[in-house]
């Protein structure tokens, strides 16, 4: 009987092969693969609107304008983790996007993306250049733009670790009324920071009310003009 | 070595001669806009023009102007021509978040001014010195709310595709003498020049 001892050549030759087999089904594959889902209880926060339809909102001057919906995505977000080229742990996340725009240039984006542990669900809103990310799990603001500039909360294993102070808030009313109508579950966001810009932003977005089913509901400018929903 | 010259030569022949080749494009240039055509737009640098809305809210436009030379180009194949000439943009920036109005002159055909307004992304051709192609509505005079006005355009707008419902410019009134004197919007408010 012959004993056989591999050649150090045929132990490399043999790791190559092993390492080639564990990466060649590709980016789709990995030896663990997660998905993350919406919680049911935040989807709500995005209108179900279709494509082109319009919601009205008037100014407390009377002066009314008209917000379409533009676009609308729905797909899971890939990312990856991977050690030595082999794909370890493949992530798909639950992500929604929606936009409007005025026939005058003005916008509004909203979005959620599931969240994964240690973090919640995350609904991103924008209009005319002030947005912000809230993180229903921590319930925190961990974003914040206003035009060119932008604060951010930096995420660890543990949650957020706060580099810069957000002073801006969000509030979750049980309810707002606009006119006649009653909205139920109301979420109110005030911009707080860069406030040193503010003299010479008068138009500036300063205040933002989303409700549950509905969307946008009312903002108001840092010069204290008023929009609200208009239900014809 | 002779033969393979004699191949060659027949090739570079086919390649230099195989396509057209453009000659040099006939440049145009039409010169400055004319006080005449210019006078189309009566708005000055840093003028103000106020507009009442229907529900009372007053808005205040300042005037800024500018001359800029163009160049366009007439290219098939070729390019034929190439015309220099120049626009003039007028922008009246509000006081309040609206929309901004533009109107432009250009001189780029030598028998016609082109005089575009754009308010809030609808866009409006207004007649000028040379045949009216445009679906303008031309009337010797109307009143905007107690002031009457004589040889009012009456514009219609083109927005692309807008949503059933929603609030756009749908026409203006316009004349040389006082500019924009009316807009109206698609939901029946409107703007009218006031001078109080």
């Amino acid at each position: 009987m012959k004993n056989i001892t591999p050649s150090p050549g045929n132990k490399w030759l043999a790791g190559l092969l092993l390492l080639g087999l564990l990466t060649a089904c590709g980016e789709d594959h990995a030896l663990k693969k997660e998905r993350f889902f919406f919680q049911e209880e935040n989807t709500a926060w995005l209108p179900a609107d279709t494509l082109d339809e319009v919601f009205l909102m008037r100014d407390n001057n009377g002066i009314t304008i008209s917000f379409i919906k533009k676009s609308e995505d729905y797909y899971f977000n890939k990312s990856w983790s991977s050690f030595l080229g082999v794909n370890t742990r493949m992530s798909l996340t639950e992500y929604r996007y929606l936009s409007y725009r005025t026939p005058f240039g003005q916008t509004f984006r909203i979005s959620l993306t599931a969240g994964w542990p240690p973090y919640g669900d995350e609904l991103y809103v924008s209009l005319n250049g002030i947005a912000f990310s809230w993180d229903f799990g921590f319930k925190t603001i961990s974003h914040l733009e206003a035009d060119d500039q932008y604060l951010s909360k930096l995420m660890t294993g543990n949650g957020y670790e706060e580099r810069e102070k957000i002073r801006s808030t969000v509030r979750l009313l049980d309810s707002l009324r606009i006119s006649e109508r009653v909205y139920h579950e109301v979420m109110h966001f005030t911009l707080l920071d860069f406030m040193e810009e503010a003299p010479s932003k008068p138009f500036r977005v300063r205040d933002i009310y989303l409700a549950k089913e509905w969307g946008l509901v009312r903002y108001d400018l840092a010069n204290g003009i008023r929009y609200e929903r208009v239900e014809e | 070595m002779k033969r393979h010259i004699l191949w060659l030569l027949p090739m570079i022949t086919l390649l230099l001669t195989g396509c057209p080749r453009c000659g040099d494009p006939e440049e145009l240039y039409m010169g400055p806009l004319p006080d005449e055509a210019l006078g189309y737009v009566p708005y000055h640098n840093g003028e103000t023009v106020r507009f009442l809305h229907s529900r009372n809210m007053s808005v205040t436009f300042t005037a800024w102007r500018a001359t800029w030379p163009q160049e366009s180009s007439l290219c098939g194949e070729c390019c034929d021509k190439i015309i220099h000439y120049e626009t003039n943009i007028t922008q009246l920036v509000p006081d309040y978040p609206l929309f901004d109005i533009r109107l432009e002159i250009a001189n780029p055909d030598e028998s016609l001014y082109w005089l575009t307004a754009t308010v809030g992304g609808s866009s409006f051709r207004i007649p000028t010195n040379g045949p009216d192609t445009s679906t303008a509505t031309r009337v010797d005079s109307i009143q905007v709310d107690s002031t009457w006005f004589h040889d009012v355009y009456l514009l219609q707008g083109s927005w692309g595709t807008p949503g059933e419902e929603a609030v756009y410019v749908d026409s203006i009134w316009y004349n040389y003498t006082e500019g924009i004197l009316k807009i109206i919007m698609s939901n029946e408010e409107y703007y009218t020049l006031t001078r109080e």
